[in-house]
């Protein structure tokens, strides 16, 4: 078959993909709006509506790792396709016609947002006022409500993180490694809005400023990094705090790589770091003024005593097995549980960790084909699986799911590359698609069911209703004071 | 004649090359005019565009401006950018420089109020815009980015499949439905408010206080509140119990129970009453604690009302001190 008539083909395979996207979106119309707090908004839509949409997820990618064997511009298709079902699932909530999506955390920033409103000014208590302001700011230009305007919040990070994902790998990968990483760009993909979640789906966007930096050495991009790197430490600083380590783990590195301990003398891009660079300043000098918080203080302050004594009572690993010992569930039921809540961690985890592998045995063969980008991001996957172990077993700085998530974009940031030197390495081509269909379609299925909190991971719809904020209005009304 | 042509040529260019700026300032401008008018029909021009100035149009002008040459064609220009890299650029700096915008606002006299927010948003994508045009033009007409709308059409034109067109008209149609999902009137969670309010000691209504405990020669009062947030008009009956108790094996069972008073009222959408209700512990009450019950119905009331079968509940505990002996 020529290369012509597969690309016609995968892209008659698209269009029965953006088939499916029509149908989801006609189930869409036809289903009424909540009308009142429903428990799980999985079970708002029929099965085949969430079957649909992981069909036309599948399809995005299918079409996406088609595209790279045939060497056709398909995957744009692909791309849209996923980015477009993505968009769906997303913005969910305003289809249900919730009146806010979200409760503590997000009503918090809810009323943060309302005493800037009320006062016209950020208060002094105010960590996060980037955030805030965004959301303010497309309130008074559209002139919708901002608890209405926050709800999409995550769904608007969650498109940009797939599209930055797209041109982070478009900077560091060849155009084959590049394809088959994108199916795992919806690796970030939220439906929380809450700032260290929207700073987080910025990560790859800086990612991509910072390597475009280092490839074009351009004073314009230096200064675009520089002003991102503010704007995201007002964002959520802990987001700058883990920048600080990614950068830190590029300069050795680097480092390595100039003494030729990597093995990667062979492909070594062009750019060399000098000084340390402006990012890495600009990121230094806002974790010190972050640091000043008490409250990071004194959560410094308990880092050390639960280090001074391990297996501390609060720690994620004791919370689970104290509930698990208490309540003896049912092993089908764990297992459901943990593929909802970590199936999309494990998977990535696993490719990190095989990755990290193959890195391993290449720098001891002394083998080239490792760049400085891709030794970086072994390097990163690593040191932020064992920070998410850290803070699994210990009660930390913060939850285990921070670095986890960071863990997961490096390890998608790596599933290209691992798929691309298996398909290289073994003679059938297909068996390793095949196990790449596979592989795409667990994740997808994962995270799909993953990304609301429901019954299926033990929690409940983040939905607020109208009744809940008119009630706690009455209430604020008529309390006696 | 020939200069003529070099001059048509030489302004056809430059209009082409500031065509995605025009479109920029177009679209501010727009968004301005719909600040002014606040009729219904222009509130989702207004979610559109607004969501674009903020999220694209500011980051767009700051990259145009950094990036005033062609785009790369094939990765042969170091230093210019393919058009992802440009729209990544846009969203990601608009995210970064608004908020900041908006934070350099708190430290003025006029705060971060909406007028000063929306002009300091419009002002700063016009300027920079306006910078971005300067810069352009001060490059070679070869160089200059522009829009590459010739090529669009050339594909639209003669370079689409079938599969193209089919991929296109599902694409556009599942926007379309979409779309028209998302601006279906909302409101459709529909709810009654029914509470009940005690008077405190300045005689004010409040939430709080309520009478918790009576003697048998005592009355006491509380105030039903209701409210119709259904949408449509409805007809209420309100059955007022008073229910006794014992605790069988942790369950609670109710051993009596007696009508105080039942009523019924019609309410408009969105009105509201208050009806003052009075009570005293019933005669059988022998000493001990009873529930005040009111139970909320909208359609027949069963003949043995339940806490289970009406549409709202609301209740509460009251004390009654023992008979002293022999009284």
């Amino acid at each position: 078959m020529s290369a012509r008539t597969q690309g016609t083909d995968t892209r008659w395979i698209a269009a029965a993909g953006f088939g499916l996207l029509l149908v989801l979106t006609v189930i869409l119309a036809r289903t009424p709006a909540a009308t009142a707090y429903e428990i799980s908004i999985y079970e708002a839509y029929d099965w085949y509506f969430w079957a649909i949409a992981c069909a036309s997820l599948l399809v995005g990618n299918v079409v996406i790792v088609r595209s790279a064997a045939e060497e056709t511009t398909d995957w744009i298709y692909g791309l849209l396709l996923v980015a477009s079902v993505v968009g769906v699932l997303v913005f969910l909530p305003y289809f249900r016609g919730y009146e806010v999506f979200g409760r503590a955390d997000v009503l918090s920033h809810v009323g943060y947002i309302r005493d800037i409103q009320e006062t016209g000014a950020v208060g002094a208590g105010n960590i996060y006022p980037n955030f805030h302001l965004l959301v303010l700011g497309l309130g008074y230009v559209t002139g919708v409500e901002p608890s209405t305007i926050i709800m999409g919040i995550a769904g608007l990070g969650s498109l940009f993180s797939i599209v930055s994902f797209v041109a982070l790998v478009s900077a560091v990968f060849d155009r084959q490694r590049a394809l088959l990483s994108l199916p795992f760009a919806t690796v970030l993909v939220a439906a929380q809005s809450v700032p260290y979640v929207f700073s987080t789906l910025l990560v790859p966007f800086v990612l991509y400023l910072f390597v475009k930096e280092r490839q074009t050495r351009s004073l314009h991009v230096r200064a675009a990094l520089a002003v991102t790197l503010f704007g995201l430490v007002i964002y959520h600083p802990i987001t700058s705090l883990f920048l600080l380590f990614i950068f830190g783990v590029y300069g050795v590195a680097q480092f390595l790589s100039d003494r030729n301990l990597l093995g990667t003398a062979g492909d070594r891009p062009a750019d060399t770091v000098g000084a340390v660079p402006l990012s890495q300043l600009v990121v230094a000098v806002f974790a010190v003024w972050y640091l000043d918080f008490v409250a990071i203080v004194e959560r410094f302050g308990t880092v050390v005593e639960n280090l001074a004594a391990p297996g501390g009572v609060d720690s994620p690993v004791s919370t689970y097995s104290s509930t698990v010992s208490q309540y003896t569930p049912a092993l089908v039921d764990l297992v459901r549980i943990a593929l909802v809540r970590y199936g999309q961690s494990a998977i990535l985890l696993t490719i990190g960790g095989l990755s990290a592998l193959a890195f391993a045995g290449s720098v001891l063969r002394k083998r080239a084909g490792w760049d400085v980008y891709r030794s970086s991001f072994v390097g990163l996957f690593v040191l932020f699986t064992g920070l998410s172990g850290l803070f699994f077993v210990f009660d930390l700085l913060v939850g285990f799911g921070r670095p986890l998530l960071y863990a997961e974009l490096f390890g998608a940031l790596l599933a290209g590359s691992f798929f691309y030197a298996l398909a290289s390495r073994t003679e059938s081509r297909r068996t390793v698609h095949s196990a790449l269909y596979v592989t795409l379609a667990l994740l997808v299925v994962f995270s799909t069911f993953g990304l609301y909190a429901s019954p299926h991971s033990v929690d409940e719809n983040q939905q607020v209703t109208r009744a809940e904020l008119e009630g706690s209005e009455w209430y604020l009304e008529n309390r006696d004071e | 004649m020939a200069r003529d042509q070099r001059r048509d040529g030489r302004a056809r260019s430059t209009v082409i090359s500031l065509l995605d700026i025009a479109l920029v300032v177009g679209i501010a401008l727009v968004t301005y005019l719909c600040w002014q008018y606040t009729a219904g029909w222009a509130a989702p021009l207004r979610v559109g565009l607004g969501v674009a100035l903020v999220v694209v149009l500011p980051g767009y002008v700051v990259t145009a401006a950094m990036f005033p040459e062609r785009d790369r064609q094939g990765g042969s220009t170091p230093g210019a950018l393919s058009p992802l890299e440009r729209f990544t650029l846009s969203v990601g700096l608009s995210v970064i420089v608004v908020p900041l915008l908006l934070l350099f606002l708190n430290f003025t006299r006029w705060g971060i109020t909406p007028g000063p927010a929306r002009l300091s948003v419009l002002a700063f994508t016009l300027a920079v815009g306006a910078v971005a045009a300067v810069r352009r033009l001060r490059l070679p007409p070869t160089h200059r980015f522009a829009l590459p709308v010739g090529q669009w059409v050339r594909t639209a034109g003669s370079g689409a499949t079938r599969v193209d067109i089919v991929i296109g008209v599902l694409l556009v149609l599942s926007v379309a439905v979409a779309g028209s999902a998302l601006v279906q009137p909302g409101d459709s969670e529909t709810f009654t408010e029914f509470y009940l309010l005690s008077e405190n000691e300045s005689g004010a209504l409040v939430a709080d206080d309520y009478p918790s405990e009576r003697n048998r020669s005592e009355n006491g009062t509380v105030h039903v509140g209701l409210r119709n947030a259904e949408g449509h008009t409805m007809n209420y009956t309100v059955v007022v119990e008073v229910q006794e108790f014992r605790s069988v094996d942790g369950e609670r069972i109710v051993t009596s129970r007696t009508e105080l008073d039942r009523y019924r009222t019609e309410l408009q959408p969105g009105d509201s009453n208050r009806t003052e209700q009075q009570f005293s512990p019933p005669t059988w009450i022998e000493g001990g604690r009873f529930r005040l019950t009111f139970l909320l119905y909208t359609g027949s009331v069963a003949e043995n009302p339940r806490i289970d079968d009406a549409y709202r509940k609301s209740y509460i505990w009251v004390d009654v001190p023992a008979r002293e002996a022999g009284a």
